[in-house]
């Protein structure tokens, strides 16, 4: 992310470059999707997979159809859309902010849904009886907010993280203690709110997708239509509101869209790190442009293939036994992400 | 001492052993209160609690074991609030922002992390000998806290938001692992919890002169990290202006903080907010020297513990929950030192975000 708009190109095109990035990235995602519903106890065929992808009707009686339209078919799904939202959220929160490192896993944000999770799960008395992916969805825009908004200065990488981080800690001491108190008759709680923290697919079927899809559908063609906002403030806020935007309420917007995004899948499959940090960096450098529209796009498609990528490898890499992809993601894409910061660190080094 | 005594006349040398002599008046008040003062099964008055602890011919008299428990308890609160409040004065200097702590060094969560697995996964047959987990957390703390400067350090450059950065990055996962090897641990259950957040509970004679022993090991790499430190607190240009080679200068602040904060963690479990209220807490009358920041700082860390271990003593939450009439939702389980500390230390972290320079 470049502090000019835009950069000087040459040769091709970045709208070339995109269709291309994005053509090689579909192709890895219909290669590897069709792989990860061949996988599993038992293996299917692929002439199985796609018999049981594009017929409709009831589910027969056979094991392959059960496995690969019940199981499998609905863990794949819920990562592509989960990565798509995230490789999205990551611009708008990076742009809009003017944040290399503005990203809901540094914000605090899933430490913010897990607290909600706690309490109701342990003290569903409490807390309104409203869906679990809005309770994370209110959890975590606190924390985003109270982290963004408190520090004054969103634009300085130091001082957001350090903030957030601080944040994720004190929040997840605040879980801890609603364990601690609650009597042991409700113990059974407790296993829920560490079977979100991992961050997993394990429980993932057709009623999480379910749960998802609405916020998915309401929320990625409004990100879209934002990009030529995000676009604007990218330029700073001086020129943005001298074009007619006031940069306070977009930015808002902005981080609320961003949340929206975020949070039902942090509610199904739990915190997955720095995915939303590392796909929009890496679709900047591959296309080498910074204009929102294209890079929204191809984060989306990047981000839908590292989750699936992630998701089969935590399946399969050490099968029968299943890591989470939570563990997968923080060891693989962790250090990839930072490699990227790195390279960002001489103008972060300075806060 | 001769390094304090070449120095220009300051003011703040004067008004930091006023501090250090004040605070240490009120932390040996609090540890005798906390010795005597107690609302648990054994009351001890001030003359009764002196006389058990004195009293070596009864030692299976009610009196005398409860003494002797409190007073373990009392020497832990104080040696890991002081390791812990010296390893946040040495990283906000690092770090050269009032937000850090050794919680985002990896150390804290690493060392956690060794003993829960240790605790869950480990071999059971054989009683452990008293050291053990400790030893194992000490190595899973360092081991930590040497992962994350070796990460940041890829780059060539070891800048502050890397060190964090990579901090924030293993807390993620090895926080991910514990969530794992809870999930595993059924039977162990709310000790393991709350040795997650930290507590002072689980101290005998044994494990105190550990930690004596092996701060007395880490005193001369904090006396050693000090001048590096203060070179450092100058800002890289200066210091590097100084002849300091800067990447090694912050290896030696970041390795000394992350040896006090393993050798304490590993014994107590994942106490923090110590090292980042203490210093602040000081800093306007001692300035920012390391010197005279990071003993006050210490002797500051051992009262807060102090009164959050004293907190956690007496303080059942199902007592306050019992006039809400809520007395049927709380359970009878203590809460451990660490939620007091984390409870002192949230309206601090509020008030330090709003007032970030």
């Amino acid at each position: 992310m470049t502090t000019t708009g835009l950069r000087a190109e040459s040769g091709t095109g970045p709208v070339v470059r995109s269709v291309a990035v994005a053509a090689a990235a579909i192709v890895v995602i219909a290669v590897l999707g069709l792989y990860s519903l061949t996988q599993g106890e038992p293996d299917s065929t692929l002439g199985a997979v796609l018999d049981n992808l594009f017929r409709t009707g009831p589910i027969e009686g056979d094991i392959d159809s059960l496995l690969i339209r019940e199981v499998r078919l609905p863990r794949v799904l819920m990562a592509l859309i989960a990565g798509a939202a995230l490789g999205i959220a990551g611009v708008l929160l990076q742009d809009s902010m003017r944040n290399p490192l503005a990203d809901p896993t540094l914000l605090g944000v899933a430490q913010g849904a897990g607290f909600i999770i706690a309490l109701s799960a342990l003290y569903p008395e409490v807390v309104p009886p409203l869906p679990t992916t809005i309770l994370c969805f209110i959890g975590g825009t606190l924390a985003g907010i109270l982290v963004l908004g408190l520090s004054r200065d969103a634009r300085n990488p130091v001082k957001v993280v350090l903030a957030g981080a601080m944040l994720s800690i004190l929040l997840g001491t605040a879980s801890t203690v609603v364990i601690l108190i609650a009597p042991r008759a409700r113990a059974a709680g407790v296993l829920e709110y560490f079977r979100f923290v991992i961050g997993s697919f394990f429980d993932v079927r057709w009623e999480s997708i379910g749960l998802v899809l609405p916020w998915f559908v309401i929320a990625i063609p409004i990100a879209l239509l934002s990009a030529r906002v995000v676009n604007l403030l990218q330029l700073g806020d001086e020129t943005a509101s001298g074009l007619g935007l006031n940069p306070g309420r977009a930015r808002i917007g902005l981080l609320l869209l961003a949340m929206v995004l975020v949070t039902p899948y942090v509610a199904a499959i739990g915190p997955i790190g720095f995915v939303s940090l590392f796909a929009p960096h890496v679709s900047r450098s591959l296309i080498a442009s910074t204009d929102a529209r294209l890079v929204m796009a191809i984060s989306a498609l990047i981000g839908a293939a590292i989750l699936l990528i992630a998701d089969t490898a935590a399946r399969l890499l050490f099968f029968p036994f299943e890591i989470p992809a939570g563990v997968f993601t923080w060891i693989i894409v962790g250090p990839l992400a930072l490699v990227l910061v790195g390279r960002l660190g001489g103008r972060g080094a300075t806060a | 001492m001769s390094a304090l005594a070449s120095l220009p006349p300051d003011p703040r040398v004067r008004t930091s052993i006023r501090t250090i002599a004040v605070v240490v008046a009120v932390t040996l008040f609090m540890m005798a209160m906390s010795l005597w003062w107690g609302t648990g099964s054994v009351r001890l008055g001030p003359v009764t609690a002196w006389n058990a602890l004195f009293d070596s011919e009864n030692a299976e008299r009610l009196e005398v074991v409860a003494a002797e428990a409190r007073v373990v308890r009392i020497l832990m609160s104080v040696l890991v609030g002081a390791a812990l409040a010296s390893a946040g004065a040495l990283l906000q200097t690092l770090y050269r922002n009032p937000l850090a702590s050794p919680e985002i060094t990896g150390v804290t969560q690493g060392s956690v992390v060794a003993v829960v697995v240790w605790l869950v996964y480990g071999p059971r047959e054989s009683a452990d000998p008293d050291w053990l987990f400790p030893v194992i957390g000490c190595i899973g703390g360092i081991a930590a806290g040497l992962l994350t400067y070796a990460v940041s350090r890829l780059g060539g450059r070891v800048d502050p938001l890397r060190l964090i950065l990579v901090g924030v990055l293993l807390g993620g996962l090895l926080g991910s692992l514990l969530g794992l090897a809870l999930i595993a641990s059924d039977g162990l259950g709310l000790d393991l919890i709350s040795w997650t957040v930290g507590t002072v509970q689980s101290a005998t004679w044994g494990r105190v002169g550990l930690l004596a022993a092996a701060l007395a090991v880490c005193l001369p790499l904090v006396v050693i990290a000090i001048p590096y430190g203060n070179a450092l607190a100058l800002g890289e240009d200066v210091a590097q202006g100084t002849g300091l080679t800067v990447n090694r200068a912050r290896g030696v602040v970041l390795f000394a903080a992350a040896a006090v904060t393993a050798a304490a963690v590993s014994l107590v479990g994942g106490i923090g907010f110590v090292g980042l209220v203490a210093p602040h807490l000081v800093r306007r009358r001692t300035g920012s020297d390391l010197r005279r920041l990071l003993p006050t700082a210490a002797v500051v860390g051992a009262l807060l513990v102090l009164v959050a271990d004293f907190a956690s003593r007496n303080i059942r939450p199902r007592d306050l929950a019992t006039p809400f009439g809520a007395a049927e939702m709380v359970g009878a389980f203590a809460l451990p030192t660490g939620v007091y500390l984390a409870l002192i230390g949230a309206p601090f972290f509020i008030h330090l975000l709003r007032r970030q320079p």
